[in-house]
């Protein structure tokens, strides 16, 4: 059989995301035909090795997470197995949404970081988070972010490669679970906000989008800001904030509607032509377009043509919560996409590690070969497959801050997908909230947005 | 003018911010209210039989008071008294008295209060209504709670303030209390948040130490909760303030509690009574926890937990950064 793998398909089209090749991370992100199919004993040779190697990197490279290793009473050489992975300091994520402001806030972030800095110019007594991303941005590093419901950001800064392969990761990841759909020639929308005027994680990473497929529209041309974020879910600090809320929830609103009635045009006119279509993004917008498509009676049969990815989390409130099963049929339903080619990718700010459904069984299979899966208990205990517990992960990608993180999210670890035959770790479809720990998720904040913070 | 100055002081207006918050609770209580009618009814018409079963014993005796008590006679801000909130009422004086007021120093006194309202008060839903009738009961809400610790402050002399905010709860917490009614869990999750939640701020020696002795020991045993002490903040161990929320007021509002009677009191009270059980039945077995263990390895064990979650990070100027005006 030929076979123009998949591999050298999208290392064609991602060229300018790749690296030459220096480091094992390099190498467990680039080298792998896939991050989910291979072996497990070719996975745990490319994934040791690079985790070993980003350890040691940030151990000696940044200052605080030095002193946090000395403290556990880490060093960088005692990691010679995998099972030495538990010894490696996790970062709570409460970590990085504890920063100050100001001028202050720039140097929280070069503290964080483990790398030299290049020359970063700062403008202004008291600069906004906004006007310091910016800073950042121009020197090269994209300090990107997310929020809460409770209004405070994580903030996450990248260097230019760690970016890059974090994009090259997300691309890597989604496509390989839609290989059976993708092809270059096809007609994208993106379901988040422009990611070349945005900072907010999701709709950063997925800039990569553009290369993969020959036409991408996005949704959300809005620029959206940090400040806008805040004031639009109804965090203000003075009277013409307030007003300005008012005006935006109501400028967001009217937005929102037009989106629908334009995404609904642009399926109408793929449909015609017969197009491979693909929506990537947040599920409430592809939810609120299915809603209008209902009231007025409209349909689709895109069949094996189409597909969906959704991100930025389902973890909204529960009782607005979408169920995912009720989701796929609706999509099958109005759009004729069916269930196979509607997958969901759970990820985060924090980390660059892209859990995709498979197809079979809409398990989230963790990338294999760079991202290392941790449950824990709230002792910090870990804990066995099928228990439930916190998400935590070891991430050797960011070179630019130590992904070995503790997250906030609910999750159930198998060690073999029970639906398909790819080797390696699952977790559950779906990932919930740790209650006491506020709802995040890209596509939360954009839901608040577009919605006038309903 | 003066005494416009003071009811504004005193924050007898309800303050912008607190109104935003109670009015955008309201729809989210009100369609989870809608959605289970039949079962608010039953609720309520079960109420009376299980409101006794919740009476018990205090565990403390109310002193008597006797004329020429000394208590704190001025009129300066946190120092006199608010609504719900009297530092003159004879049985606070006479607690206060009893609790080491004008014997002690300020801290040791302030603990002594702290201690006595955290460890003899039970959270319970109930209306608002005065420190002494929190006294007499032996419970009340964290906004009862801190009525009764400010007036025994004040009344000692010691300024008192609260510190109010909307906020997210952890695990354990949501499912003791939230979890215990329908129509409560319904309301908290749609908002994410927990109304309004308060914690005190007690000046002493130019500071304002925080006191939240919304829990007693028992019920953070059942939690797993490390035993708070004066001093202690719950922000980030069971409490996650709303960013926005907060308010600092020297009294309570007038008509605030309104709104919040209506409900604990007629509407809704058999579904605040599912909580007030709930909590009552994890007391229990958060003493026999604290039997158990032992009051103080407990604390400890759990405290060990809770120390150093988050790594410490120094600011160190960095030469790449430059700042320019
Ligand atoms: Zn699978």
């Amino acid at each position: 059989m030929l076979e123009y793998s998949f591999l050298e398909r999208i290392n064609e089209r991602a060229k300018n995301y790749i690296f030459p090749i220096e480091t094992p991370v390099d190498e467990a992100v680039y080298k792998p035909k896939s991050f989910f199919s291979i072996s497990n004993k070719e996975a745990d040779e490319y994934k040791f090795k690079a985790i070993k190697y980003s350890f040691k990197h940030h151990y000696e490279n940044n200052v605080f997470y030095h002193k946090l290793c000395r403290e556990r009473n880490v060093k960088s050489d005692d990691i010679k197995t995998i099972d030495d992975f538990k010894k490696i300091p996790l970062i709570p994520h409460e970590f990085f949404k504890d920063y100050p402001s100001g001028r202050e806030f720039a140097v929280w972030l070069a503290n964080i970081m483990s790398i030299k800095l290049p020359e970063i110019v700062i403008k202004g007594k008291n600069p906004t988070y906004d006007e310091v991303i910016e800073a950042f941005k121009e020197a090269g590093i994209v300090v990107a972010y997310s929020s809460g419901t409770t209004g405070k950001f994580t903030f996450i800064p990248r260097d230019e490669k760690s970016y890059k392969m974090t994009e090259y990761s997300i691309a890597k990841s989604a496509i390989d679970m839609l290989q059976h759909w993708w092809d270059y020639d096809a007609y994208s929308y993106l379901l988040f906000p422009d990611p070349r005027t945005t900072n907010i994680f999701v709709g950063k990473v997925t800039a990569i989008l553009f290369d993969m497929v020959k036409d991408t529209r996005v949704a959300i041309e809005t620029q959206i800001t940090t400040d806008l974020l805040r004031i639009s879910m109804g965090v203000v600090k003075n009277f013409k904030e307030r007003m300005m809320s008012k005006f935006i929830r109501s400028a967001m609103k009217r937005m929102n509607e037009k989106m629908v009635d334009k995404i609904i045009k642009w399926a109408d006119e793929r449909s015609k032509n017969n197009d491979r279509i693909f929506f990537a993004g947040a599920p409430f917008i592809l939810d609120m377009v299915i809603e209008k498509m209902e009231k007025e009676g409209i349909s689709y049969d895109f069949g094996e043509l189409g597909a969906v990815l959704t991100g930025g989390g389902w973890k909204t409130q529960e009782a607005k919560r979408l169920p995912v099963d009720d989701f796929r049929k609706k999509v099958e339903k109005y759009f004729g996409i069916p269930p196979e080619n509607c997958l969901d990718l759970y990820a985060m700010v924090e980390g660059n590690g892209y859990m995709v459904h498979c197809p079979e069984g809409h398990y989230l299979h963790i990338p294999k070969t760079y991202y290392h899966p941790i449950v824990l208990d709230e002792d910090g205990e870990q804990v066995g497959y099928g228990e439930e517990g916190r998400f935590a992960f070891l991430d050797a990608i960011p070179r630019s801050y130590p992904g070995f993180i503790i997250t906030a999210d609910k999750v159930r670890l198998h060690e073999d997908c029970p639906s398909c035959q790819r080797d390696g770790m699952v977790l559950e479809p779906e990932v919930s909230r740790i209650r006491g720990e506020e709802i995040r998720g890209c596509a939360e904040e954009m839901r608040k947005i577009l919605t006038g913070g309903e | 003018m003066g005494k416009l100055k003071e009811i504004r002081e005193k924050g007898y207006i309800i303050p912008y911010r607190m109104l935003k918050i109670v009015i955008g609770a309201l729809p989210a209580l009100l369609k989870a209210m809608v959605k289970h009618p039949v079962m608010i009814l039953s609720s309520n018409l079960k109420a009376k039989k299980v409101e006794k079963g919740l009476v018990t014993e205090l565990p403390y005796e109310i002193p008597e008071y006797k004329p020429g008590m000394p208590y704190c006679k001025s009129n300066k801000r946190y120092l006199r008294p608010t609504h719900l909130c009297n530092s003159h009422a004879p049985e606070i004086v006479a607690l206060a008295n009893e609790l080491g007021a004008f014997k002690l120093d300020d801290y040791e006194y302030a603990e002594n209060v702290f201690n006595f309202v955290k460890n003899n008060i039970k959270l319970a839903f109930v209306g608002l209504d005065r420190e002494v009738d929190t006294l007499r009961r032996g419970s009340g809400t964290c906004v009862h709670q801190l009525s009764l610790l400010g007036a025994l402050l004040r009344s000692g002399c010691i300024p008192f303030r609260y510190r109010l905010y909307s906020l997210a709860v952890v695990e354990s917490l949501y499912q003791n209390e939230v979890e215990a009614s329908q129509v409560v869990k319904e309301w908290y999750d749609a908002i994410g948040a927990f109304m309004l939640h308060g914690t005190g701020e007690v000046y002493i020696d130019g500071e304002w130490l925080t006191a939240d002795p919304t829990f007693t020991p028992p019920y953070e045993a059942a939690l797993g909760l490390p035993l708070a002490k004066f001093g202690e903040d719950p922000l980030g161990v069971w409490n996650f303030p709303v960013e926005g929320t907060m308010m600092l007021l020297e009294g309570l509002p007038y008509g605030a509690g309104a709104a919040w009677n209506l409900l604990a009191n007629w509407i809704a009270k058999g579904e605040r009574l599912k909580v007030d059980i709930s909590m009552e039945r994890a007391r229990e077995r958060g003493r026999k926890i604290l039997e158990e263990i032992g009051v103080e390895a407990y604390d400890e064990m759990v405290r060990k937990k809770y120390k150093a979650k988050l790594p410490k990070i120094t600011l160190e100027k960095s030469p790449q950064l430059v700042f320019i005006d």
